[in-house]
């Protein structure tokens, strides 16, 4: 129901965690300090009843983690750290980056190259309007089961008559 | 008899927070958190790092709206208030609450377990 709403509120958050950070501590404080004053006016002296809030909040800390695991999204805040971490080491060991980098690149370049290649030559069919093309042979009325060629003065008759084909090409026996 | 006061549970809470910040208006967290233990006869314990998640989970889902000013000892709080939408869920939270209650009741009640 409200669902998408406060996940679109928690990713803005993760985008500004420190302002949300800051304005929970500013909170905090003024809820501790609200607490202090009342223990005062029960009675205590400031200085034990600082102490007595203090020891009694049980852990700021954990208050704030709470606070952030559930204003922010905990799974890309421990991707981001996980990336800036990454990041750093990297350019901790520029030789190894360095490495690293050109071995991919070789590897994925060589790897696109030969797939272009197959893929051109093997995978992709010869003509993709193979069903458009045409092979004419002349008929022997003797012998239906048999065709024979044409010479090239018949071919050239064909070719300068034609109206019918896009193209027309002859092959040559031997 | 002389109990320890326990912690909220937390499904509860955000049903106590909305009831609470209906009957009075406007309150920052802390007056929230104190009202809240008044009201159950200091059976509850509510500490911050229970009520403030609890609070920006209701702010995230548009029940309350949270805005800075300043308190009655002029400190500067950030004081909630209840929206539309928090009303809203406010009447249907109490009657599924209602209604869980009474089923449960009739469970634990002998004459109806007959």
């Amino acid at each position: 129901m409200r669902r998408p709403r406060a996940w679109a509120i928690r990713l803005a958050g993760f985008f500004d965690a420190r302002g949300r950070a800051r304005q929970f501590d500013a909170e905090l404080q003024s809820h501790l300090e609200m607490e202090i004053e009342d223990n005062v006016s029960r009675g205590m002296t400031p200085d034990e009843a600082r102490r007595r809030t203090l020891a009694a909040s049980g852990g700021i800390q954990a208050a704030r983690e709470a606070y952030r695991d559930r204003s922010g999204v905990p799974l890309l805040d421990t991707l981001a750290q996980d990336i800036r971490f990454a990041v750093r080491m990297l350019r901790k060991a520029p030789g190894f980056t360095a490495a690293a980098v050109l071995i991919l690149a070789l590897g994925i370049g060589a790897n696109g190259a030969m797939f272009s290649l197959v893929n051109a030559l093997l995978l992709r069919p010869i003509n993709p309007g193979a069903s458009e093309l045409i092979g004419l042979f002349s008929g022997n009325s003797t012998r239906p089961d048999a065709f024979r060629f044409f010479s090239y003065p018949e071919y050239v008759d064909i070719r300068d008559g034609n109206d019918v084909f896009e193209h027309l090409i002859a092959e040559s026996g031997d | 008899m002389g109990r320890k006061p326990t912690d909220v549970w937390q499904g509860t809470l955000a049903l106590m927070a909305l009831k609470t910040l209906d009957t009075m208006g406007p309150t920052h967290g802390y007056g929230l958190a104190r009202r809240i233990e008044q009201t159950s006869g200091d059976r509850l314990s509510l500490n911050y790092g229970t009520l403030y998640p609890a609070l920006l989970k209701l702010e995230q889902e548009g029940y309350i709206v949270g805005e800075w000013g300043l308190s009655e000892t002029n400190r500067k709080a950030r004081f909630y208030r209840l929206t539309r939408a928090g009303r809203k869920r406010l009447e249907t939270a109490a009657r599924e609450w209602d209604q869980a209650t009474e089923i449960i009741a009739r469970f634990l009640s002998p004459e109806e377990a007959s």
